[in-house]
């Protein structure tokens, strides 16, 4: 419940807040507080990408593009409402699709009778973990696909090594022999203010 | 260990011809490392062992549309003589299409020896998309040929048109693969499921939903919004 309302107090201030540098901050807490609660529900898998992923490498990511833009002050929305309409439209459909597809689900919480609305993974059957059972799937039913993974990894780097690799006749290498021969003499200088 | 030993035997030409492509790969950037050379030009040299490959690929291919006459399927991917004969066509005009790109890497000096691997690896992907079974790898097998157009289409790194050209493709792909996924997301919060004939049986003996946009309708339609953003037809073109 702690988390829940945390959650939902820093996705608020994520939207609302002036400095981007904070919202991005809020951002890093709210899926903190998500995967706590996916914890809390003992599935152990989808936090884990959630912290490794989102919090390790997208967010980071975005805060040092917003600190390297150095966009300090962001103007107050005036176009706010310009959107308004069509973002409820589509926030609307989306939340009816949800409600659809996920309705007994929201609705057995809501009812006074209290049963346990989530599937929880501990009592099942098998005994692995979570984590072990997808382990398992993905190294053997879905082996291939795996592979294919790979092959998708190496596209990626193939393409970031041949859009942006530059092959200069005269580039900056490190002469090991130079750098180990320097001494405490030869490398300190003063310098003369004019 | 059925399972894996059919695999295994299924994908023989794949698999030799995704190693051997992995070993021309790294045979020609030890070559480009290599000091005594002098950043040699190996775009021309690395599309005709690319084709010569393909050859092999072909032949392999129609080696065992002659010997797998039966119609047989894993799961996740569909071994049929109608995917086989795709296939064997697949390969055959993708062997005359990078024949005849060597004038044009001429004519506009592409130098960099990536090129013919990125259309390699297309068509690599192309040949397991014509037999894949299942949503799942359907959007692996779709995020790896597009990740080689969106690289393709940006390749001429001096052109502005070009690099524009290839920033808008990587942009709207990406919304389009997000959409695709969001469908097979629908279809298996309502199925369960992700391998196509099963997908084909259950419906068949589901009773229809009242309600028109029921969850397999809108993944159904997320999937095919996506597969028509991805190839730009006409509700979705620009």
């Amino acid at each position: 419940m702690l988390f829940f309302l945390f959650s939902v107090i820093s996705s608020f201030f994520t939207i609302t807040a002036k400095n981007p540098v904070h919202s991005v901050l809020f951002l890093i807490l709210t899926f903190l507080n998500c995967s706590a609660i996916l914890f809390l529900f003992e599935l152990e898998f989808i936090p884990l990408i959630f912290i490794i992923v989102y919090v390790g490498a997208v967010v980071i990511l975005f805060l040092f593009v917003v600190m390297m833009l150095n966009i300090k002050i962001s103007t107050k929305s005036d176009d706010f409402f310009k959107y308004f309409s069509i973002g409820t439209f589509i926030g609307s459909v989306f939340l009816v699709e949800i409600l659809y597809s996920l309705g007994e689900a929201f609705f057995l919480i809501l009812s006074p009778l209290g049963s346990k609305p989530f599937f929880s993974f501990y009592g099942t059957p098998e005994t692995f973990n979570n984590l072990k059972n997808i382990g398992i799937l993905l190294y053997t039913k879905y082996c291939v696909f795996f592979l294919l993974a790979g092959i998708a990894l190496l596209v990626a780097m193939f393409g970031a090594i041949a859009l942006t690799l530059r092959y200069q006749r005269v580039s900056r290498e490190q002469n090991s022999f130079k750098q180990l021969s320097r001494n405490s003499f030869s490398s300190s200088f003063f310098v003369r203010n004019l | 260990m059925f399972l894996v030993e059919n695999q295994i035997k299924l994908f023989i030409p794949e698999f030799f011809f995704a190693s051997a492509f992995l070993f021309i790969v790294l045979q020609t950037s030890l070559l480009l490392g290599n000091k005594a050379y002098k950043n040699p030009l190996l775009v021309q040299i690395t599309l005709q062992f690319c084709n010569f490959l393909l050859l092999i690929f072909l032949v392999l291919q129609v080696n065992a549309c002659a010997i797998n006459f039966s119609a047989f399927s894993n799961l996740h991917f569909l071994y049929d003589n109608l995917s086989l004969n795709v296939k064997c066509f697949l390969i055959f005009f993708s062997i005359l299409v990078l024949f005849f790109c060597s004038n044009h890497i001429l004519e506009t000096k592409i130098n960099l020896f990536e090129y013919p691997f990125l259309k390699v690896l297309t068509i690599l992907s192309l040949c397991f998309l014509v037999m894949v079974n299942d949503l799942l790898g359907l959007y692996v097998i779709i995020e790896i040929q597009s990740l080689c157009l969106y690289v393709l289409a940006s390749f001429k790194r001096n052109s502005a048109f070009s690099t524009e050209a290839g920033l808008k493709y990587f942009l709207l792909g990406s919304l389009a693969s997000c959409l695709l996924l969001l469908g097979i997301a629908f279809i298996y919060s309502h199925l369960g499921i992700t391998d196509f004939q099963n997908i084909y049986s259950l419906t068949a003996s589901l009773e229809k939903s009242k309600f028109l946009f029921n969850p397999l309708n809108v993944g159904l339609l997320f999937l095919l919004a996506g597969f028509l953003f991805k190839l730009a037809i006409f509700p979705f073109h620009m």
